[in-house]
């Protein structure tokens, strides 16, 4: 078929506007409200955040072609070609829209952060590619079977059931096997899943196969039994692969990717960062002093790998690079990041140490109190501010006091300093 | 007249109207998630778009007759078009009534409301753009309302009749304008101002 004739004629044509405007305007807030800066999994996993609203638009587009199909007896004019070869050139304008319907919503995300390197992780444009073309095949067949006026609303609606529904079944993987799971998507320290992604793209493939199948065999009986096979095994293997996954499934990204500079600290951040590093170490290294002169013990090479091995330190995974993150990530740091294993088993003692020892270190690496205020509560950062006024040899010896009670369940912390007179601690 | 309620998709509308009824009394409280991430999280109540389905079958009814043999048929097609759609509202809505009375079932309101407003705007769409377009967008306005049409309190904007709960009087006053409308145009209007994709001809 010509292509000026499928583009004039084609219902992706006059709905691709209107799909562009639905994203542009009523999706653009959500979109660009998860992105994590200048991270490219981001861009496309809070993308994905707009793909509930882009399959229901290939999928009444794909009925109206179907539709068309019918009320033009196509079949009963012994056609020369197949099924699908006839169906193809009508699908390709839907699937054209569903890519466009995509691409604005990629558009805002990559407005709102501008990844610096990386790649683009093209898994995730795959996945859908995948899932649009199998509601656009899917909206097809049924407007082959029903007339238009019933066959594009139902598609539009049923396509929107299918992919939003599953998020309030039980088990919580069922939502991962339509929407790939990658919606909450990622902080630096994570990268993608694959598991839910191939899962989704599994499913998708199984319908495609089958609405392939459905268009181009003939023998009733034999297609109806080849579809449910195929759609048994796509549901069984897209299951398989999405089992037992938690709502939002991430992989830690790995460690080889930090680039590090420095001598004392040496300061190892994400690639996305790295045009920060000289700010970074330089507010490191003051933090260091500050902590050490206070009588820390501050490692010489601070990291935001999770698993920091001997000799190093973890400062915690953010992604703005402000002189109150670098130091409160250092401080808490020094601390430990989980509660002891004693704690799952009965009482913990230490658990309202927590946040004055958290206070207090970021008060001394020099933090703003507003942030460690937001950070740690309010009346946290009111004790550990008044704990700064101590001398230096009474503060140190509060901190030493009260620390181990992070470490076990039997430890009473102290909090309140004796002799103190500054604001009534007491 | 029974050639006429079988050309209209009759049985086929009221075995629609029934099926939706049971299902939207059986899907009481069940809702759809429509993902957001900032603001009130929105969500659909089954009960109110399952409304569209036996609204699209009248529809489909109504545009199965020859549009030009109708317009100069002896005896008038468009005022037996409205009682039809007519009846439909007083059945849906005098079934959804008793089943809400015997129990209680809020939702099977919402869903009345829901096709009599949708039967409103598709009458009115129709006339402007044809039956299909009409269909389409009548799809979409739900979805368009749960993704837009929540104020960040979680309360439904006034123009989002949709998503209103079951009790709301300006719901159903919006969508009993929609249906007047609706009426008016297919009472006096028989072929669309703009018929972009030539259906029905």
């Amino acid at each position: 078929m010509r292509w000026r004739t499928v583009l004039r004629s084609s219902s992706a044509t006059w709905l691709a506007p209107l799909l562009a405007a639905f994203v542009a305007f009523l999706v653009r807030d959500d979109l660009v409200a998860g992105v994590t800066a200048g991270y490219w999994p981001s861009v496309f996993g809070a993308a994905t955040f707009a793909l509930p609203f882009v399959t229901p638009a290939c999928a009444a587009a794909g009925a109206w072609e179907g539709s068309r199909i019918a009320r033009g007896n196509v079949a009963t004019w012994a056609p020369a070609r197949g099924g699908l070869a006839i169906a193809w050139p009508l699908l390709l304008p839907v699937l054209a829209l569903g890519l466009l319907g995509m691409a604005v919503a990629v558009a805002f995300t990559l407005t709102a952060t501008a990844p610096a390197g990386g790649m683009p992780p093209l898994s995730v444009a795959a996945m859908w590619l995948v899932v649009l073309l199998a509601n656009a095949m899917a909206g097809f067949l049924l407007g082959r079977k029903l007339p238009l006026v019933i066959a594009a609303p139902l598609a539009l609606i049923l396509s929107f059931v299918l992919t939003a529904y599953p998020a309030t079944l039980e088990p919580l993987w069922l939502r991962h096997m339509v929407t790939g799971g990658v919606n909450g998507c990622c902080s630096l320290d994570q990268t993608i899943n694959w598991r839910p992604v191939a899962s989704a793209t599994v499913l998708a493939l199984a319908v495609i196969l089958a609405a392939a199948l459905a268009l181009t065999a003939t023998g009733k009986r034999a297609v109806r039994l080849a579809a449910t096979g195929l759609l048994t095994v796509g549901l069984l293997g897209s299951g398989a692969l999405a089992y037992g996954l938690p709502a939002t499934p991430t992989t830690p990204r790995s460690t080889t990717a930090l680039t590090c500079s420095g001598t004392e600290p040496q300061v190892c951040v994400w690639p996305e960062l790295s045009s920060h590093l000289p700010t970074i170490q330089r507010v490191a290294a003051d933090t260091r002093q500050r902590l050490q002169h206070a009588g820390l013990n501050v490692p010489a090479k601070l990291t935001m790998a999770e698993h920091a091995g001997t000799g190093a330190q973890y400062i915690g995974s953010w992604e703005q690079a402000t002189a109150d993150n670098v130091r409160i990530g250092i401080a808490a740091g020094l601390l430990p990041a989980n509660p002891p294993a004693c704690a799952d088993r009965g009482e913990f003692p230490g658990e309202v140490a927590f946040g004055p020892l958290g206070a207090w270190l970021s008060l001394t690496a020099g933090a703003s109190k507003g942030e460690v205020a937001g950070r740690y509560g309010q009346q946290e950062t009111a004790l550990a501010a008044r704990i700064r006024t101590a001398p230096a040899a009474q503060q140190r010896a509060w901190f030493q006091r009260n620390e181990p009670a992070l470490h076990n369940c039997t430890t009473k912390p102290q909090l309140k300093l004796t002799g103190q007179t500054a604001g009534g601690a007491q | 007249m029974i050639w006429w309620l079988k050309a209209r998709a009759v049985p086929q509308v009221l075995a629609t109207v029934l099926a939706t009824v049971l299902l939207s009394a059986l899907a009481q409280g069940h809702a759809i998630p429509v993902p957001t991430i900032i603001g009130p999280s929105g969500s659909l109540l089954f009960g109110q778009i399952l409304g569209l389905l036996p609204a699209v079958v009248l529809l489909w009814g109504l545009e199965r007759g020859d549009v030009m043999a109708e317009e100069v048929a002896v005896r008038p097609a468009r005022p037996r078009a409205l009682a039809l759609c007519l009846a439909y509202v007083v059945v849906l809505a005098a079934l959804a009534t008793v089943v809400h009375a015997l129990f209680d079932r809020p939702d099977v309101l919402s869903m009345a409301r829901n096709s009599i407003g949708s039967l409103g705007a598709a009458l009115i769409l129709r006339a402007l753009v044809g039956p299909g377009i009409a269909a389409i967008a009548i799809a979409a306005l739900p979805l368009l309302c749960a993704a837009a049409g929540r104020r960040p309190g979680g309360t439904a904007q006034p123009w989002a009749w949709p998503i209103h709960p079951a009790d709301s009087v300006l719901a159903l006053a919006e969508a009993g304008f929609l249906l007047l409308v609706g009426c008016l145009l297919l009472l006096c209007w028989g072929r669309p101002v703009v018929n972009p994709l030539a259906l029905g001809d």
